[in-house]
């Protein structure tokens, strides 16, 4: 469904992603990890056309969209849940999940996708005229994840959802998630914590520096007790 | 053979053709008198110069046709300053390469001021005929240079008389913030207090406002008898207008030439009737009345005061070269400054222009007019002279 | 008692012209960041335009009733505020330049229309028919002129319509979007481009509708449109730059402050002028955020 083909670039002169190729088929949830400033966000900003400077090519559900602007990809179905949140504060519950929808055609899918969405994580139904800046970081998160979701997307790409929430609210998200995945949709998951990435996805990359370094099955990975060892050799010069 | 000759014969005949050419012009332009105008078509100045400037084309046509001057005709050469004072320098130079026996000078009088320095050097006879400012024949000793536009200080004596007969004692001015306005105000309130008047208050309307309803209840409280108007902006004078006319304010309202642009009378609309303005112009005169006919029948429109500045101007400076018998620049120059008497079109009636005493300020220090807009239009006489 | 009601009647017209302006400013600047001081010329602009449509002093007239003459400024004008930001701002927002740079280009833009004005139509100014008349009009115990309730209801319809407009359209609340989060905003699907274009035109049709409007009272003049950018920025940080009701309040302040400083202070008339611009200096030095206080922005 998503392919990229040396994609480098960065926020300046200076590149930050080095020829990073990835693929994702359909149906697939992928994880993408690494340690910090790994150029994981930057990746994200690349395939959602929100980086500056960018060469390479980029290929969503079989057509080539290189040269596509955010709101395009949108339309043709990929949704981005950014790190750290990055939802609309002064705004209620409602109006952001609105917002997430503003590539939708008709009423009745509107309907729909509110009560999809809804249904996926009660407690924002519970909280539909709260301001969105009064809300645990785990509700805005689960709210994120919804506004990414209203634009019906084919493919979600999610930053570092996981980030400073807590184990029951990362429990229900995780749930979510797998709900979405019986139901079709494939996603690419940003995630620093080993663990977690395994128990959602079924495949990683492993980037350090701006280059993709290791492909591997979850379950390989797995047998990896300590990521950072794994970040260390895999950063070391032979691999370099 | 013969295409040789016949051609030798035509090459003959085109020298003696060509070199009879220059012979040819030569006493054209013996037949023609040049005079020089500076103008202003396209900058700051052009509302004032231009009107003048066409007086002074009309006067020249009307000349013209009666035979010219010294039965020659007059040929006008008119080159734009854009009211620039380097600039006018420039073209005042060009003219006198051109061969003018005489320049007129239309536009501002910063620019005519720096135009002087020219026909200083070239001993040019210079006029301007409606520039008011009282420094132009003082700053620079020029023998050559003519000024018969009303001056600012007779204009304030006369709109300063017309104040006084009408008995008002106390009085408020109402200016804008440009410095040309704060030097109007402060000369009125100079003549004022030199007349026995109080200024009760001077209310400021600044460039930009959008409401002088402020400053006018304020004028209002005081009760004044009268208001003086020293603004020159346009926008802020209308206004003065809306505001005056929307408090049903009744004081009269008098003002000096700066209450004298035509263009105003379309901006505020029936709002200045009744207002009293200084002018030169009377146009009961006999001779404002030939211009006026004149002017009529060939512009199909009614004249301002200023074409008729321009008119006279031409008018005298033939008179000078008549009087000269010749194109000699200082037998004209000597001819203008011993004019007396010159009646023309401007100026009140029983008025005239003279050089007196080696002055070379030609205006009549009686010759300005307080006229009132009645109309729309700019209205009869209500006052002449400064008594 | 009778001076303080007329004051305020013209003092409530002239804060909403300068509401308008900075109405106008903050259209562009909530999502763009970009502070847009052409918008003088722009007010210029509609007061010619209004001239033309309704006189015969430009061009023959087209003998337009006075909607017409609103309808014709709101077009041309948001035309023009959308061919500047494509051919302006659009090409160095492109490059990355910061956000400097279109400030800067658009003083460029301030120039280029003035000289045009100046141009075509010279120095004269030029007397812009007040669709009411002009009189003096009793509504109550307040007396103006009928222009200056004019101008009053038409700003307040203005102000009222925005103001929906951003708090309960969907389109509305995407603008405020792209204003708090330009990234996120474009991650919903939110076009950016397409708001930029439509906040200038719209900002423009703002701006060109205060010079209409106040072009019966002071003449349409190649010089109008330098004070009231002025005046519209003044009024722009007293309010505050975050909503739609600071433009409207700090428009109010600033003229009352005006005009019952010209009044009332017992100081001599051409100081009085200093009065709103040391209120200015005082609001960018104590509270620059305005008097109401913007939404959080991220």
């Amino acid at each position: 469904m998503l392919e990229a083909v040396a994609l480098s670039g960065g926020y300046g002169p200076s590149d930050i992603l080095r020829e990073v190729a990835i693929t994702i088929r359909e149906g697939e949830a992928v994880a993408l990890l690494g340690p910090n400033g790994a150029g994981k966000s930057t990746l994200m900003a690349a395939l959602t056309a929100t980086l500056p400077h960018r060469r390479g090519v980029l290929r969503f559900g079989g057509e080539d969209v290189s040269g596509v602007p955010s709101h395009g990809l949108v339309a043709k179905g990929l949704a981005l849940v950014p790190e750290g949140r990055q939802i609309f504060s002064p705004f209620s519950v409602v109006e952001n999940l609105r917002l997430g929808a503003m590539k939708l055609g008709s009423r009745a899918t509107l309907e729909e996708r509110f009560d999809y969405v809804y249904s996926l994580f009660p407690r924002l139904a519970e909280r539909k005229s709260q301001r969105a800046g009064a809300m645990s970081g785990g509700e805005q998160q689960m709210l994120a994840i919804g506004r990414a979701l209203m634009s019906k997307p084919n493919m979600l790409l999610l930053d570092e959802p996981f980030l400073g929430i807590a184990p029951k609210v990362i429990d229900e998200i995780l749930a979510a998630l797998q709900l979405l995945r019986r139901d079709g949709l494939t996603f690419l998951l940003v995630e620093q914590k080993l663990p977690i990435a395994l128990m959602a996805t079924e495949r990683a990359y492993v980037m350090i520096k701006g280059h993709i370094v290791l492909e591997s099955d979850c379950p390989s990975l797995s047998q990896r007790s300590d990521i950072h060892d794994l970040y260390f050799s895999l950063s070391s010069p032979q691999q370099a | 053979m013969i295409h040789t000759r016949f051609a030798s014969a035509m090459a003959i005949a085109a020298g003696l053709l060509a070199g009879s050419l220059p012979l040819v012009q030569t006493a054209a332009a013996q037949d023609v008198i040049k005079i020089g105008v500076i103008t202003d078509r396209v900058g700051s100045g052009k509302f004032y110069a231009e009107p003048v400037t066409r007086g002074i084309e009309l006067g020249t046509k009307i000349i013209n046709e009666k035979g010219g001057v010294l039965g020659k005709k007059i040929q006008l050469i008119i080159e734009d300053d854009q009211n620039r004072p380097d600039v006018s320098a420039a073209k005042a130079r060009k003219l006198v390469d051109d061969g003018v026996v005489a320049i007129l000078s239309n536009t501002g009088s910063p620019a005519t001021q720096q135009a002087q320095t020219v026909s200083l050097e070239t001993k040019t006879p210079h006029l301007t005929p409606a520039n008011s400012a009282d420094t132009l024949t003082t700053q620079l000793d020029n023998p050559w240079f003519f000024q018969t536009g009303p001056l600012a200080s007779i204009q304030l004596a006369t709109l300063m008389s017309y104040t006084k007969s009408r008995g008002f004692k106390k009085v408020a001015i109402v200016r804008d913030n440009s410095s040309l306005s704060q030097s109007f105000a402060e000369s009125f309130r100079k003549g004022l207090e030199g007349v026995g008047i109080q200024v009760a208050l001077e209310e400021v309307i600044p460039q930009g406002a959008t409401s002088a309803v402020a400053n006018l209840q304020k004028v209002r409280a005081e009760k004044v008898d009268a208001i003086l108007q020293a603004g020159i902006l346009g926008p802020e004078m209308l206004q003065f207008f809306r505001a005056y006319q929307q408090l049903g304010m009744k004081e009269p309202i008098l003002g000096s030439y700066n209450l004298s642009i035509p263009a105003y009378l379309t901006m505020a609309k029936d709002l200045m009737d009744g207002v009293v303005f200084v002018d030169a112009y009377d146009d009961t005169k006999p001779e404002a009345k030939v211009f006026h006919d004149i002017y009529l029948k060939e512009y199909k429109e009614e004249p301002s005061s200023l074409p008729a500045y321009g008119w006279d101007g031409i008018h005298l400076i033939a008179a000078a070269i008549t009087k000269a018998g010749s194109l000699d620049k200082e037998k004209i120059r000597a001819a203008l400054a011993s004019t007396q008497n010159f009646t023309g079109a401007i100026g009140a009636k029983g008025t005239s222009w003279s050089f007196r005493d080696g002055k070379r300020t030609g205006f009549d220090p009686q010759g300005a007019v307080v006229r009132v807009i009645k109309n729309n239009q700019h209205g009869p006489v209500v006052h002449a002279g400064q008594k | 008692m009778e001076d303080f009601l007329e004051l305020t009647v013209s003092a409530t017209a002239s804060g909403c012209i300068y509401a308008l302006m900075a109405l106008s400013y903050l259209i562009v600047l909530r999502p763009t960041s970009i502070i847009n001081f052409a918008i003088g010329e722009w007010a210029a602009t509609g007061a010619f335009v209004g001239v033309g449509v309704l006189t015969t002093l430009l061009w023959p007239r087209l003998d337009a009733p006075y909607p017409v003459a609103v309808a014709i400024v709101l077009v041309v004008l948001g035309l023009l505020g959308w061919a500047v930001e494509r051919l302006t701002v659009r090409p160095l927002v492109k490059r990355g330049a910061p956000v400097t740079s279109p400030i800067l280009a658009l003083l460029g833009v301030l120039v280029i229309f003035r000289e045009t004005l100046t141009l075509l139509f010279g120095a004269d100014p030029f007397p812009s028919p007040p669709p009411l008349g002009y009189r003096r009009l009793e509504i109550g115990p307040f007396a103006g002129a009928p222009q200056q309730f004019f101008i009053i209801a038409v700003t307040l319809t203005i102000f009222a319509g925005v103001w929906y407009f951003f708090e309960r359209t969907v389109w509305g609340r995407a603008f405020e979007a792209v204003a708090i989060n330009r990234r996120a905003a474009a991650l919903m699907g939110i076009n950016l481009g397409r708001v930029t274009a439509l906040a200038f035109a719209a900002g423009a049709a703002v701006a060109g509708m205060a010079g209409l409007l106040i072009s019966p009272l002071t003449s349409a003049h190649y010089m109008m449109g330098l004070p009231l950018a002025i005046q519209g920025f003044t009024a722009l940080v007293i309010g505050g730059v975050g909503r739609v009701e600071g433009a409207l309040l700090g428009g109010l302040i600033l003229a009352f402050a005006e005009q019952l400083g010209a009044r009332y202070l017992p100081i001599p008339s051409g100081l009085t002028l200093a009065f709103p611009f040391s209120l200015l200096i005082l609001f960018l030095l104590l509270r620059p955020t305005g008097l109401i206080a913007p939404r959080e922005v991220r």
